[in-house]
């Protein structure tokens, strides 16, 4: 029977078989992170149980703790006790804990794929939502709730309900200042916020086998945004050259036995998919959110939606959503005044986010009254921009230059965006609150980050040549 | 986990779509791990910014402050994975979310904590709805026999796998059942490790060595 790559994942890791479509999977690696661990770990230890396989648990600080540079453990006194309480767990239990200070400290999804953590064909844990970044490799990886964190931890498995395979084919090539977040906002935009719920996605097509692996894990990144828990790519060429010589990959005879099997992973030609969407990019233009959720997007030079152009149950949501953001139906976004720049989160702060935002920012500086923040996603980002320089590109645009973390994606940590202010951001969510109470978020790419920021309002990146 | 068999209350109307993570508990109530979570229970919406009651948020509203079912529109609880979400409902006394769709983690965090999700298809929900938003509708939930009891006698009934059906109903401690599964694990392991041993063989080489690609 022709197999896709998910049903393959899935009974490669398939230890039994349980009621209610459920399987118990094996786990293969676990990314543990300060807050969503911490509950997990007392429960644990009330329970008397010790950590199953701690050498397939990975730990590092990346939500709370303070990006401020100069950073300690004390920087934002709400987090001390998360920070702290993680590195005696870690220590306790044996578990290998990449720290403040330590050079692969980061946010989990990011300084893991820079380990070589998530390999293909390999099932991938962490308490945090957009897990099925580490998709990109071929993995199956998704996001757990504490009660999960703590099951992992006890048994190293999972019980897991088994989602249906979807298949989004992406085609054309990108144009110029177009880039792969813009992707995943247009798939938002054309098949909305539900489209994924109760499915797996596999990433196909053109346009995703031309993205090197930080694009395609841009995109997969912002899978639980269209409702999935699963988002992933097949391994190829390109993923095999940015795993070899990681610190976690296989080496010497284990390269090649592992190579030979990830060169299987793949979806038969002929495999049945339960859903498949298809979009055309090549006239992609950048995109932008105007609303309140991941879905409310448009090209970055059109009008705000009318009412009238969306079905009946959107309507009470919309008043809403067109209130808290301050905004009136039918405006151009475009030349609307901005307070805050967000450039980073573990959906654009690797390495060839920053080159590109750089690049734009380079010989140009922000806007006065605008605070724009550059947050690299772990500390071997920022290291290597360090070493290309681009650190002194943004200082000398007006750019705040900060250690690794999370930052201002979610206002757990020091980094909030102020009530009614309106942020460009490049992080994933633009919930009502999710970067402080009131903040008005408008989610982007990194080039579109950087347009806005010089300009102190909404504006396209194309325009800035 | 405390189980669940059944349940009665008035149903609280929160009619909303992708109500998500953010908007069930701020991340401002994750700061520290003494918060109890049911304190920033839709904080934003419930309380303003001085800390007062929002006099109209229907949680704050009689008979709906101790009610122990709500109802919402599509997609709840999409969004962020925090397990708080469901502690800050369970906290406050609810025991069940009626709603048309829930995000697959939020859903099985709910389970996780004795918290039952139904979702209902877009007749049967709205029906519900109407009658909650119209008067005080108290019903009873029936775990064991999958229904949701109506003041008339009507039953509506709802869809819910025996596995987790058996769980709610006896509070039983999943970690020690798969802990009881330890012969079909460890087989599993060794067969795993002999097809893929370098998902087994963990050791890294010197991480800070190698150049950053793209």
């Amino acid at each position: 029977m022709p197999l896709t790559l998910f049903d393959r994942l899935w009974s490669d890791h398939l230890i039994a078989d349980l009621d209610g479509g459920t399987g118990l999977l094996q786990v293969d690696r676990h990314v543990v992170h300060e807050v969503s661990s911490a509950e997990a770990f007392r429960k644990l230890e009330r329970s008397g149980r010790a950590v199953a396989s701690p050498q397939q648990t990975f730990a590092t600080q990346d939500h709370i703790l303070s990006t401020q540079v100069g950073r300690t453990d004390a920087t934002f006194p709400g987090g001390t006790e998360f920070v702290r309480f993680l590195r005696r767990n870690c220590d306790r239990h044996g578990i290998r804990l990449y720290d403040v200070g330590d050079p692969q400290q980061g946010i989990v999804h990011v300084m893991a794929a820079e380990l070589g953590l998530a390999l293909p064909g390999s099932t991938v844990v962490c308490g945090d939502s957009h897990t099925a970044t580490l998709g990109a490799f071929g993995a199956l990886a998704w996001g757990v709730g504490t009660s999960e964190v703590e099951h992992v931890l006890a048994t190293q498995t999972l019980a897991q309900v088994k989602p249906l395979p979807l298949q989004i084919r992406v085609e054309g090539r990108l144009a110029r200042h177009v880039v792969p977040k813009d992707v995943i906002l247009g798939i938002l935009k054309h098949f909305g916020v539900t489209a994924g719920v109760g499915h797996a996605i596999e990433y196909r097509g053109s346009t995703i086998a031309a993205l090197p692996m930080e694009g395609r894990m841009t995109i997969c990144n912002m899978s639980i945004e269209l409702g999935a828990r699963f988002g992933f790519v097949a391994p190829d060429a390109t993923t095999f050259d940015y795993l070899h010589d990681r610190a976690y990959a296989p080496r010497g005879a284990a390269w090649d036995a592992a190579l030979a099997h990830w060169r299987t992973l793949r979806s038969d030609d002929d495999a049945a998919f339960a859903r498949t969407l298809d979009l055309d990019v090549s006239a992609l233009k950048p995109q932008i959110t105007w609303g309140t959720t991941p879905g409310d997007v448009i090209d970055i030079d059109e009008p705000v939606p009318a009412l009238a152009s969306l079905p009946e149950h959107r309507h009470d949501a919309y008043a809403d959503a067109i209130a808290y953001m301050g905004l009136t139906p039918g405006q151009r976004l475009e030349g609307t005044s901005v307070d805050v720049v967000f450039i980073g989160s573990c959906t654009n702060s690797r390495l060839s986010d920053l080159r590109a935002a750089a690049t734009l920012a380079r010989g140009r500086t922000v806007a006065p009254g605008v605070r724009a923040l550059v947050v690299p996603g772990s500390t071997a980002v920022r290291r290597a921009a360090e070493r290309e320089g681009l650190d002194a590109v943004f200082r000398a645009a007006g750019f705040e230059w900060r250690e690794a973390g999370c930052s201002m994606c979610l206002a757990i940590n020091d980094d909030v965006v102020p009530p009614g202010a309106r942020c460009v951001s490049t992080s994933n969510r633009n919930f009502e609150g999710r970067q402080g109470p009131g903040a008005r978020t408008h989610l982007a790419s990194p080039l579109t980050a950087v347009a806005c920021a010089v300009a102190g309002r909404i504006a396209d990146p194309s325009r800035l040549g | 986990m405390e189980p669940l068999v059944t349940v009665t209350s008035v149903v609280a109307p929160l009619l909303r779509d992708n109500v998500d993570t953010d908007a069930i508990i701020p991340a401002a109530y994750m700061r520290s791990l003494a918060t109890d979570p049911a304190t920033g229970l839709f904080a934003r919406w419930r309380y303003r910014p001085d800390g007062s009651p929002v006099p109209g948020f229907v949680l704050n509203t009689l008979p709906f402050r101790s009610a122990q079912i709500l109802i919402a529109g599509e997609n709840f609880g999409c969004g962020s994975s925090r397990e708080n979400a469901v502690w800050a409902l369970r906290g406050f006394g609810i025991r069940c979310v009626i709603a048309r769709g829930f995000s697959d983690i939020f859903r099985e965090n709910a389970y996780k904590n004795g918290l039952l999700p139904i979702a209902l298809p877009a007749l049967r929900h709205a029906r519900l709805a109407t009658a909650a938003t119209r008067c005080a509708l108290r019903v009873t939930i029936d775990v064991a026999a999958r229904h949701i009891a109506l003041p008339s006698g009507e039953t509506v009934p709802f869809d819910l796998d025996a596995r987790r059906q058996a769980r709610l109903l006896s509070g039983a401690d999943e970690i020690a059942e798969t802990l009881a599964a330890h012969a079909t694990i460890e087989r599993f392991r060794a067969a795993h490790a002999a097809r893929a041993p370098w998902l087994y063989a963990v050791e890294a080489t010197d991480a800070t060595a190698h150049p950053q690609q793209t």
